[in-house]
C-alpha cells in the first residue's frame, strides 16, 4: 500500500523521517518474544532448507516421465508428453523431466538434483485436505495438530535465534506449526512493518517515536497470558509479531525492498532471510494450484516454468550468499494424479509422486522406485501405489541435513513401522 | 478475559454480557446503546430480532440491488459488466458494516465460506455476485434447495470443473466436494459414489452472459449405484440420497450442523450442541433458520466458556459499524482501506484459499496477520472523521485515557481488561508529545487492535 492512500487524515511517520535515537527497552518489554533485537544475536551459518510446496496435487507422470511406458501412453491418449520434447536424465533410459523443467534438467546433469521417486503412503487419501494433513503433519493413521518441521523446532535448542522458520505468505503452513515453538508467516520485505511508522533503526535499535509508544502500548496490551486458547494464540501471535517486525526491519531497509511478485521471488526472499543474521534455518513458499481436473496441458507447462525459474534463482541467490552448500530446496505435494486421465483433458486426484531435492548437497540421480503404471498394479481406484512412505524421506532431511534430533522423536515411528530413510542427501 | 469474569455479577449485568456477545458473535457487534435496549427486552427476543429477515432479493430495501436502498459503490448484478473483485469486496463490506439485518449477512458470510468459490479461477466477478445473492437468498432457508441451487450456480460450475464433467468425459471435482465439503464430510462415501455422483451431475453448461444450461445429450442417465442404491439418477436425486437416505442416517444434518457451530460458537463445539442443532435441521425439513435458533438459545452457546478469534471480515466490518467508516457518501477510497485490510489479515472475500474456505479459529492469527489488524487499527483510527473525535476529546475534558470509554461505547465493549487499561495508561502517560485527538486516535488503535476486539 502506498502511504498517500493510507493516511488520508493524519501524517504518519515514515522510516525516512524517524531519528535514529536508540532507547533501552523498558524491563517491561523484555518478555521472551520481545528479545528480538538483542544484540548478542550473531550472523547464523548452517544448514538451511527451503520447502517448495507445489499446492493442489502436482502430476508426478508429467513431471518426471516414464517416456518409454506404452502404459502411460495408453492412459494419457491427450496428456502424455511426446517422447522428442522430454528432457531425458543421463543415466536413464526410461526417464525425463517435463519440458518446462530445463534448468533442473541442467542441475540434474551436474549431481545437483535427487529424483525420489513413488513417495505417497498407505491407505491413500483423495482429499486434498486430509491429504495435505498428512504430508505436513507426517502423520498418515492419525489426525495431529503439528507439523513435522514444527516438532524438528520443538526439540531443537533456540540458540538465541529470534526467528527459526519462515513462511513467504500471510499464512503459516502446519509443517512449520509445532507443539512449543513455532514458524512466523512474512508476506513481502517491504509489507511487513507497521503502517503508522516503523520504530527500529537499521542497526537494530529502537527510536522513540509516537509510533513506538503506540507499539511499545500495544505489547503491554497482549502481555497477558491467558488460558483460552484462541486468546493465547492471539496474544502470543502479536507479541511474536512486534518482535519479528522489528527484526526484520532492521535487517534491510523494507522501504527499498520490493514485494515478491514471483515465485522466483518469493524464493529470493526466502534466501535473503535465510541468509540473514536472524538465525532463520527454514524458509517455506508454496505455488498452485496444480489441480489440474481440466485443461492441464497449458497450464501445467506454466506453472513448472515457474518452478524451474524459481530453482533458477535459488541457485543463483544462494551462491551469492558464499554458502551455497549450506542449502537446500524440497519439493513437496499432497499428491499426485491419477495416471488415466479424464474427460476434460484433465487428471482427477491421485498419490504417489515424485519429489525433488535441489543443491549441493544432495546425492544427484534417481531414488525410490517409479510405481508400475500396469492396470494389475493399480490399487483399487485405479492409482498408484507408492514405493517409498513420506516419512522416508523426511527421515533423512532430519538426520541427514538438519540434525540435531533423532528422526523417530520428531516423525513418530518405530521399528514395527518399517521406515527405511532413503540416502538421498550426502 | 474481561468477557469471561464479569459473567457471575447480578442477572441483568448477565444478560447485558450475554446480548453482548451475541451480537458480536452472531452479528457485527453493536453499540453498548443497543446492547443496553436489547437487554431490556431480553436475551431470547433479541435473538428472534436478529433471525427477523425475509427474502433479501423480494426486500422493498434491497431492490435497490447494493442491499443498501443507496448508490453505495454500486454494482450491476445482471452481469452485463463486469465488475472487479476489489469492488465487490468493498460493496460487501459496506453491506455487512451497514445492514440492518446482520445475522443475514453473517450467515451469508458463513455459506461463502461452506460453498467456498473464488475469483482467480472463475474470473467473473458477475458471476461470484450473482453467487452472493442465492447464498444470501438462501441463508436461513431451506439447505436442500440450497444444495440445488447451487449445483446449477454458474460460479460453481466453473470452480469444480462442473462445466468440463459431461458424458463419458466424467470429471470428479464436484461430485468429490459436494460430499466431502458440502453434505457429508470425509468417510461418508466411496471413490465408487464420487464418480457415479459425477455421472449425476453431468450435462451443464455456462455460456458467455453467465447463463447455465442442462444438455440432455451431454447428461449421463444410465443407471449408478450410488450409496448403494440403484436407478437414474440425476442431479437432484444425489442431493435427496446425500440429505434423506444416506445409509449411516442424518450424517449430513450433523455435519452441516457442526461447521455452522464451529464458525459461530467454537471450533470444536460440544457434541450434544451439535446434536441438538442437527436434530431441529432434520425435523424441519433442513430449515436453516430453525437450526440457527436452536444454535444461538443453546446454553453452550449462551454461556460459551471459549473465545474464538473474529475472522477479518467481522473484524473490520464490527470496526466500520461502530466508527462510522462504512455507509452512504464515502468513496471508494475510504472502503478500500477495509477491503484490503481484510485481504491482508487472510480474508480476502471472493476469493477464498481454496474450496474448503477459510480454516478459521486459531489459523486466523500469525504474525503476518495480526500485524495486519494491528495496521488495520491504526488506520480505522485515523479514518475515524475528526468532528468525531472532537466529540470524543470534548466529553472526556483533558483526560486523555477517559477516551477509552466513549470509543469502548461504540464498539460495543463494556469492559477491558487490567492489561488493556494498563496499556492505555502508559500510552497516555508515556505520550507527551502529541495533541489530545491524536492521543484520543491513539487510544482507539489500543483497543482496536486489543484482544477484547478481536475475540468473541
Amino acid at each position: 500500500m502506498r502511504e498517500t492512500e493510507l493516511s488520508r487524515r493524519r501524517f504518519l511517520e515514515l522510516s525516512g523521517a524517524l531519528a535514529a535515537a536508540g532507547v533501552t527497552a523498558p524491563v517491561w518489554l523484555r518478555m521472551s518474544e520481545a528479545a528480538a533485537l538483542d544484540p548478542g544475536v550473531r550472523a547464523v551459518g548452517g544448514r538451511k532448507l527451503l520447502v517448495l510446496l507445489l499446492q493442489g496435487g502436482n502430476d508426478g507422470l508429467n513431471t518426471v516421465v516414464p517416456y518409454t511406458s506404452s502404459d502411460y501412453y495408453r492412459r494419457r491418449p491427450t496428456l502424455a508428453l511426446n517422447p522428442g520434447g522430454v528432457l531425458k536424465l543421463a543415466g536413464s533410459t526410461e526417464f525425463g523431466l517435463h519440458p518446462s523443467l530445463k534448468t533442473v534438467h541442467d542441475l540434474y546433469g551436474k549431481g545437483q538434483v535427487a529424483i525420489v521417486q513413488g513417495v505417497g503412503y498407505d491407505d491413500p487419501n483423495l482429499s486434498h485436505f486430509d491429504s495435505m494433513d498428512i504430508w505436513q503433519t507426517a502423520s498418515p493413521t492419525r489426525a495431529v495438530g503439528s507439523g513435522w518441521l514444527g516438532r524438528w523446532l520443538d526439540v531443537t535448542p533456540e540458540e538465541g535465534r529470534p526467528i527459526r522458520a519462515a513462511a513467504i505468505g500471510n499464512q503459516l503452513p502446519t509443517l512449520l506449526v509445532g507443539g512449543t515453538a513455532s514458524g512466523v508467516a512474512i508476506p513481502s520485505l517491504n509489507g511487513f512493518r507497521f503502517y503508522d511508522g516503523i520504530d527500529t533503526t537499521a542497526k537494530g535499535s529502537l527510536t522513540e517515536t509516537e509510533a513506538y509508544r503506540l507499539h511499545q502500548a500495544f505489547l503491554t496490551c497482549v502481555s497477558s497470558k491467558p488460558e483460552d486458547p484462541a486468546a493465547a494464540a492471539y496474544v502470543s501471535a502479536a507479541r511474536k509479531a512486534v518482535a519479528a517486525v522489528r527484526s526484520v526491519n532492521a535487517m534491510s531497509d523494507p522501504t527499498k525492498a520490493k514485494a515478491p511478485a514471483t515465485l522466483a521471488d518469493q524464493v529470493a526472499m526466502a534466501v535473503t532471510l535465510l541468509s540473514s543474521n536472524l538465525g532463520i534455518e527454514i524458509a517455506f513458499v508454496s505455488e498452485g494450484s496444480f489441480d489440474h481436473h481440466a485443461g492441464q496441458l497449458p497450464a501445467h507447462a506454466k506453472l513448472l516454468t515457474s518452478v524451474d525459474d524459481a530453482v533458477a534463482r535459488f541457485m543463483q541467490a544462494t551462491a551469492a550468499t558464499g554458502h551455497g552448500n549450506d542449502y537446500l530446496l524440497m519439493t513437496m505435494s499432497e499428491f499426485g494424479r491419477r495416471p488415466e486421465e479424464n474427460g476434460s483433458n484433465g487428471t482427477d486426484h491421485g498419490t504417489a509422486a515424485p519429489l525433488f531435492a535441489i543443491g549441493p548437497g544432495v546425492k544427484g540421480g534417481l531414488h525410490g522406485q517409479q510405481p508400475k503404471l500396469a492396470a494389475s498394479a493399480l490399487d483399487e481406484n485405479k492409482n498408484l501405489v507408492r514405493a517409498v512412505e513420506l516419512r522416508e524421506v523426511f527421515a533423512t532431511v532430519i538426520e541427514k541435513w538438519l540434525g540435531r534430533a533423532d528422526a523417530k522423536d520428531v516423525l513418530k515411528y518405530s521399528a514395527k513401522d518399517g521406515i527405511h530413510p532413503i540416502a538421498f542427501l550426502r | 478475559m474481561a468477557l469471561l469474569t464479569a459473567l457471575s455479577a447480578s442477572p441483568s449485568a448477565r444478560t447485558r454480557e450475554q446480548v453482548a456477545r451475541l451480537f458480536h458473535r452472531a452479528a457485527f457487534g453493536a453499540t453498548v446503546g443497543e446492547i443496553d435496549q436489547w437487554a431490556a427486552k431480553g436475551y431470547d427476543a433479541t435473538v428472534e430480532h436478529l433471525l427477523d429477515f425475509g427474502t433479501s432479493s423480494t426486500r422493498v430495501d434491497d431492490l435497490g440491488g447494493d442491499g443498501l436502498g443507496s448508490g453505495v459503490a454500486p454494482i450491476d448484478l445482471t452481469g452485463a459488466g463486469d465488475a472487479t473483485v476489489e469492488s465487490a469486496q468493498r460493496w460487501w463490506l459496506n453491506r455487512m458494516a451497514t445492514t440492518s439485518y446482520p445475522l443475514e449477512e453473517k450467515l451469508t458470510l458463513y455459506w461463502h465460506g461452506h460453498f467456498a468459490t473464488a475469483a482467480k479461477k472463475v474470473h467473473h466477478t458477475s458471476y461470484l455476485l450473482r453467487q452472493n445473492t442465492l447464498l444470501r437468498d438462501h441463508a436461513a432457508a431451506n439447505f436442500h434447495a440450497m444444495c440445488n441451487a447451487i449445483t446449477e450456480d454458474a460460479a460453481m460450475l466453473l470452480w469444480l470443473d462442473g462445466t468440463d464433467n459431461q458424458r463419458n468425459e466424467l470429471n470428479e471435482n464436484y461430485g468429490r466436494e459436494f460430499m466431502e465439503l458440502f453434505t457429508l464430510g470425509r468417510d461418508r462415501y466411496s471413490q465408487h459414489d464420487v464418480v457415479e455422483a459425477a455421472r449425476a451431475f453431468s450435462g451443464y453448461r455456462v455460456d458467455g452472459f453467465g447463463q447455465v444450461t442442462f444438455h440432455k445429450d451431454l447428461h449421463d442417465d444410465g443407471v449408478k449405484t450410488f450409496l448403494g442404491q440403484r436407478g437414474r439418477w440425476g442431479a437432484t436425486d444425489i442431493t435427496d440420497i446425500v440429505l434423506d437416505r444416506h445409509p449411516d442416517g442424518p450424517v449430513a444434518a450433523r455435519y452441516v450442523a457442526r461447521r455452522m457451530a464451529a464458525f459461530f460458537h467454537r471450533p470444536d463445539p460440544e457434541p450434544a450442541l451439535v446434536d441438538a442443532m442437527a436434530a431441529s435441521f432434520r425435523g424441519n425439513g433442513y430449515d436453516i433458520r430453525a437450526m440457527v435458533r436452536t444454535l444461538l438459545l443453546r446454553p453452550e452457546f449462551i454461556t460459551a466458556s471459549r473465545l474464538t478469534i473474529k475472522s477479518p471480515a467481522e473484524l473490520v466490518a464490527g470496526a466500520a459499524r461502530g466508527l462510522g467508516l462504512a455507509g452512504r457518501g464515502l468513496d471508494s477510497a475510504d472502503l478500500d482501506v477495509l477491503a484490503r485490510a481484510c485481504s491482508e489479515m487472510g480474508q480476502a472475500l471472493f476469493n477464498p484459499p481454496d474450496v474448503s474456505g477459510w480454516k478459521g479459529g486459531v489459523t486466523w492469527a500469525n504474525t503476518a496477520t495480526v500485524l495486519a489488524r494491528y495496521n488495520f487499527a491504526a488506520l480505522a483510527a485515523d479514518q475515524v472523521r475528526q468532528d468525531v473525535i472532537q466529540r470524543v476529546v470534548d466529553d472526556v475534558q483533558g483526560v486523555p485515557a477517559a477516551t477509552a470509554k466513549p470509543w469502548m461505547d461504540r464498539l460495543g465493549l463494556l469492559s477491558l481488561s487490567p492489561t488493556t487499561e494498563q496499556a492505555i495508561k502508559e500510552y497516555v502517560t508515556r505520550e507527551k508529545k502529541v495533541d489530545d485527538a491524536a492521543l484520543a486516535r491513539g487510544v482507539l488503535t489500543l483497543l482496536l487492535a486489543s484482544p477484547e476486539f478481536n475475540l468473541r
